[in-house]
């Protein structure tokens, strides 16, 4: 374990509490201390947690609390934010993704990300998948046809779009589209996936197809994902972090999250006292 | 050009709208290829194309930091 | 007042009805400026009727006239009898009749005003001829004969006789103005840059004799093929002078025109309307493709056209670039703030400056500042003939540039802020460089606004004339600025400009009626080209706009 969980079980008013027990068998992605403003407006308050290797992590919290904030810094999205300030470090694998000299680019590979509305491109269904392997340099035709199948199978596409990848990426439903984004997301083989509400936008059955994605998905990569359903948090994830206005203020299994809060905020949020 | 054609492009001073006139820029256009690089003439003429400029900067700056204003006042909505 | 009508007020109803009393106003304006503008300018070509007519004048005397009628207006007697014209006492109007009797060289003038209440007869005679003639204008009168080497032909058929010769004088004058134009004009080049390259090895101090030799023997070899093309020239020349007409005119002189200097001749009356209709758009094909005579009085515009296209399109490639990374680079890198915004201001600002100060700005820092360094530097040898060092192609298209630069700018921008930043995040979110994310995405779908704004400036370019009069265009250019000889495109010549054509011919020609619908006419020709522009720039607009349609919702 970090010595920053360490020192924050410590602690001995526990503004936050990681569960003591926790143990994680490999730490993908490791926040130490993280500060983040938006201008003077403090939005994220000393932030440590860690995040398992090819486990699903899931953020909860009420509106405003910081969650998707705090996923944007791990691609450092925040970047194209001028009046966003951070401090401290996230460690990707053991190299700080906040250091000045980081290949940011590169980074955004590793660490891909699905947003809450489905943001194909106006391209068609292959060229979409494609566009991140083409970026990358892959340019050789065979190797892209099976990059782009072996991503849409990835995603549980395949079948739908196989006879139409040369039309519009627009002809597909919101649920396809986002199964869609979420290829071309894997098509880079990230070694992290964030996911910020993925569900929000979606119907229930484009929704459900798209948690048994994540289940999937989850045996290779390292997951984190945002969302305000709880259920859905119950259902998916493996660890969750509850979060509120911009404090990590509970994290461990979510069996033990849901079912024994230790805090008596994540208490009245999960039993629905305040959204 | 326009202008040039118009009004009969005559040099006359009169506060009568039906006389003919000539506009700064008609003169300009008119006169500029007979003069000489570097005469008074010439310069003039530089000089009555910088005082057209002056004046649209003048018209046109004006209407913008109206135009900034008016577009903060009504950004909210 | 009455309440209905204050509800009616009060509802609105009124502006409505104003405002589309002042939209169709617009409508009708257009379309009657439209409409007089083609009827005028289609008018030129069609084969107008010829009239023989008896004028009678106050002492009994009787005169003949043949010609077109051109114009008629009603005038008040009164002018007429301060004229010194006798009219008939309770006459209080007289309709007067412009006549085109060509016949310069005979004459002395064009065009004669004929009084109605003056003409005893007037009749259409099928025989009358009119002649197009390479100088003196039109020629109206009869054919009486047909003569070669100065031996008058018996022949029975005179008419035919002379359409086959002229038809043969066509092919000599083909192969004149080919040897002419073409091949002595290449010679003349060739030999202009020997000198010039010679000139500057005399600059340079370099004496090399080997490559003086070399000049020599290539002077040589062109003064050799020259003289050799001079024989044929003055072969094609005689052979030309062989044939010539006797016509005699209304009043019954006999004149000798040289079948040389005859361009076309028709007999109006005689033709049925598929002739005449062959005729219109013989002469309407000759309007665009042939080159001006008698001081842009006549003929046709095809140095203009060819001007024009050729300059909208050297400034479209020179705008484009410029105003799209401008734009991108004030939306897109640049910290947004005092300076960008001020950058947006002055961007402003140069959009409704008078395009007469681009010229003089144009003028002053291109033309002499730059092209004078230019030619000090590049161009020696030519001096002190200027090179670049005065108006031309190129300076006049950078002007224009800069002229539509604002809006290109401004139109790139808008197109930019309506992408969605989703995509913008999306794109980066998958490993991309911002500039990756601009060339592989943003770019593409902000192209139909850049294709809006590149309309929107070619639609501005091709009708400015005030600043193209200070950088370039000239009334009749020697040679068009691109053509046969290398480097092919001539970036320092001057060229003619359909806008000036027009302005130059109808304001500042010799003879101001004979090209009156000559000035329609090209006005008709600038109108078509730009709807044409215009529209091929749309129809690419649209079809970018229908590949990113989506993203609209």
């Amino acid at each position: 374990m970090s010595e920053a969980m360490n020192s924050q079980a410590q602690s001995a008013e526990a503004e936050s509490v990681i569960h003591p027990d926790l143990t994680l068998d490999d730490v993908a992605v490791q926040v130490d201390d993280l500060d983040l403003w938006y201008d003077t407006n403090q939005a994220l308050k000393k932030v440590s947690l860690d995040i398992a290797e090819k486990k699903v992590t899931a953020f909860i919290g009420p509106s405003g609390c910081g969650k998707s904030t705090l996923l944007r810094c791990f691609n450092r999205l925040n970047d194209l934010i001028d009046i966003c300030r951070v401090e401290g470090e996230i460690k990707l694998h053991g190299q700080n993704l906040l250091g000045p000299d980081v290949d940011v680019a590169e980074l955004r590979r590793r660490v891909g990300m699905v947003f809450q509305k489905p943001n194909p491109f106006p391209k068609s269904i292959y060229e979409n998948v494609a566009y991140g392997l083409r970026i990358q340099g892959m340019n050789k035709r065979r190797q892209l046809d099976e990059t782009v199948e072996w991503a849409l199978r990835g995603a549980a596409l395949w079948d739908e779009v196989k006879d139409r990848l040369n039309d519009t990426a627009f002809g597909l439903s919101g649920g396809q589209q986002q199964r869609l984004v979420i290829a071309r997301a894997i098509a880079v083989q990230p070694e992290v996936i964030l996911l910020d509400e993925p569900c929000s936008a979606l119907d229930p059955i484009s929704t459900l197809k798209v948690e048994e994605l994540i289940n999937e998905l989850k045996r290779d990569y390292t997951i984190i994902i945002v969302t305000h359903n709880m259920q859905q948090a119950a259902r998916v994830s493996d660890y969750t972090a509850f979060m509120y206005l911009g404090e990590l203020i509970e994290f461990g299994e979510t069996d033990q999250v849901f079912t024994n809060p230790r805090m008596k905020r994540t208490e009245d949020y999960i039993t629905g006292r305040y959204g | 050009m326009i202008v040039l054609m118009a009004t009969g492009n005559t040099p006359l001073m009169d506060w009568n709208i039906f006389e003919g006139m000539r506009t700064l820029a008609a003169n300009i256009a008119v006169e500029m290829p007979e003069s000489e690089v570097g005469s008074s003439h010439y310069r003039i003429l530089f000089l009555a194309a910088l005082v057209l400029f002056m004046f649209t900067f003048v018209v046109n700056t004006g209407a913008e930091v109206v135009r900034q204003r008016l577009r903060e006042k009504y950004s909210s909505l | 007042m009455n309440p209905g009508i204050r509800q009616w007020i009060a509802s609105g109803a009124p502006w409505v009805w104003l405002n589309a009393a002042a939209v169709s106003a617009c409508i009708l304006l257009v379309a009657g400026l439209l409409a007089l503008i083609a009827w005028r300018g289609l008018g030129h070509f069609w084969p107008a009727p010829v009239y023989e007519v008896v004028l009678t004048n106050d002492s009994g005397v009787n005169t003949t006239l043949a010609g077109i009628e051109r114009d008629a207006e009603v005038v008040p007697a009164e002018r007429l009898r301060e004229a010194g014209m006798a009219i008939d006492p309770d006459v209080d109007e007289v309709r007067r009749i412009l006549f085109k009797t060509g016949n310069r060289d005979v004459t002395g003038e064009d065009f004669v005003w004929i009084i109605e209440p003056a003409i005893a007869l007037k009749e259409r005679p099928n025989n009358l001829v009119v002649v197009e003639r390479t100088e003196w204008g039109a020629f109206i009168g009869r054919l009486i004969a047909v003569r070669e080497d100065g031996v008058t032909l018996a022949q029975s058929d005179a008419w035919q006789a002379f359409l086959e010769r002229l038809s043969r004088a066509d092919a000599l004058r083909v192969e004149i103005k080919q040897l002419e134009t073409d091949e002595i004009g290449s010679v003349n080049y060739q030999l202009e840059r020997l000198r010039l390259n010679e000139r500057r090895m005399e600059i340079d101090g370099a004496d090399d004799k080997a490559q003086r030799a070399d000049i020599e023997a290539e002077r040589e070899n062109l003064a050799a093929r020259y003289a050799s093309m001079e024989e044929a020239l003055i072969r094609l020349n005689e052979e030309i002078q062989r044939d010539s007409v006797v016509m005699r005119t209304a009043d019954g002189e006999e004149v000798e025109l040289p079948i040389s200097t005859i361009l076309d001749a028709w007999r109006p009356n005689d033709m049925n309307i598929a002739e005449k209709a062959g005729h219109y758009v013989h002469k309407a094909w000759g309007f665009v493709s042939d080159d001006p005579r008698e001081a842009n009085t006549e003929g046709g515009i095809f140095p203009a056209i060819y001007g024009t296209i050729l300059m909208v399109l050297l400034m479209s490639v020179l705008v484009t670039p410029l105003g799209v990374i401008a734009a991108v680079y004030l939306k897109e890198y640049a910290k947004q703030g005092l300076l960008t915004r001020t950058i947006r201001i002055a961007v402003n600002n140069l959009a409704g400056v008078p395009s007469i100060v681009y010229g003089v700005f144009g003028l002053g820092f291109f033309v002499y500042t730059l092209g004078g360094s230019l030619d000090r530097l590049f161009f020696p040898e030519a001096l002190p003939s200027p090179t670049f060092g005065t108006g031309g192609l190129f300076w006049a298209s950078l002007t224009l540039a800069l002229l539509t630069l604002p809006v290109v700018i401004v139109s790139t921008e808008e197109g930019l802020a309506r992408i969605p930043r989703t995509i913008r995040e999306g794109s980066l979110a998958l490993g991309a460089t911002r500039w990756e994310t601009l060339w592989q995405t943003v770019l593409p779908m902000a192209s139909p606004a850049i294709m809006t704004g590149m309309i929107l400036a070619v639609a501005r370019a091709a009708g400015e004339v005030a600043p193209l009069m200070l950088v370039g265009v000239v009334k009749l250019a020697p040679s068009l600025p691109l053509d046969g000889n290398y480097p092919f495109l001539h970036p320092e010549r001057k060229f003619m400009h359909l806008g000036f054509h027009i302005y130059d011919v109808g304001f500042q020609s010799p003879n101001v009626e004979a090209a009156r619908p000559l000035v329609y006419a090209t006005a008709l020709l600038l109108v078509i080209v730009t709807i044409l522009l215009n529209l091929l720039a749309i129809r690419i607009r649209n079809r970018l706009r229908e590949k990113y349609r989506g993203l609209e919702i």
